[in-house]
């Protein structure tokens, strides 16, 4: 049910250092708290990778309710279903503090 | 004098993962109570006070879609929570609708986890995810 072995630990640290590797180079985007890194419905084609802060992913009802999907630390990477090529989001992206992330294209994404 | 532990209700049809959730929270400090079937779960709701209700959506009894919507249809309600293998739109749509304050999904990371129920349960209640 949880994965959280040594083995998983490790493989994640050298993904993130991996990955903090080949974002050197990668646009990064300060977002203030409360202020949204993408809105349900839109078409940004960006995998977004966590270099600090806390980010909230939030489904929205059509009536307004919201749900919580998952929180998002430094170290994580999110948004990564636009790869799949489905198009528009289906969930909102919302910085719970200042956050500072690095914006990777899918293209760049899926080279990396 | 001990300070008061929050409460979760957790149920899950499968014992070595409510086993794994009771001492992953009780690591955290929370108090579990750990339910093994809908019925069980909603008797609990019933007759004790819980912060929150983490619920797996596949229960073998009825569906906690349900569980759910019958927790959350009691005024004053603790956020419900589910803990999901099914990472469909659809399935968060359902539980949305059920009432649920949020959807994981497996698999989970114990950092994240402890992250998101901190926050859920000690800036959520009362005051609605959009002001954390």
């Amino acid at each position: 049910m949880i994965q959280e072995t040594p083995q998983a630990d490790l493989f994640k640290q050298q993904m993130r250092e991996s990955l903090r590797q080949e974002t050197l180079n990668s646009r990064a985007v300060t977002i203030a708290k409360h202020d949204r890194v993408y809105n349900c419905g839109d078409n940004d084609e960006m995998v977004y990778f966590s270099e600090s802060g806390q980010v909230k992913l939030l489904m929205l009802s059509p009536e307004g309710r919201e749900c919580l999907l998952a929180i998002h630390t430094a170290g994580d990477i999110f948004g990564e279903l636009c790869l799949s090529g489905l198009g528009a989001r289906l969930e909102t992206a919302t910085a719970m503090e200042e956050t500072i992330l690095k914006q990777i294209p899918c293209p760049e994404f899926l080279r990396v | 004098m001990q300070p008061t532990r929050n409460r979760i209700l957790c149920v899950d049809d499968h014992e070595d993962s409510r086993g794994m959730m009771k001492v992953l929270l009780e690591m955290w400090n929370y108090e579990v109570v750990l339910a093994g079937a809908a019925d069980d779960g909603l008797h609990l709701a019933q007759s004790e006070p819980f912060d929150m209700y983490l619920l797996d959506t596949h229960l073998p009894d009825e569906s906690a879609f349900e569980l759910c919507e019958q927790i959350c249809g009691v005024p004053g309600h603790a956020p419900v929570v589910f803990i999901s293998t099914a990472p469909y739109e659809a399935d968060k749509q359902h539980g949305l609708q059920a009432g649920a304050i949020a959807y994981l999904t497996k698999p989970l990371d114990f950092d994240g986890l402890e992250i998101t129920l901190t926050r859920l349960i000690t800036q959520t209640l009362g005051t609605g995810l959009e002001n954390t």
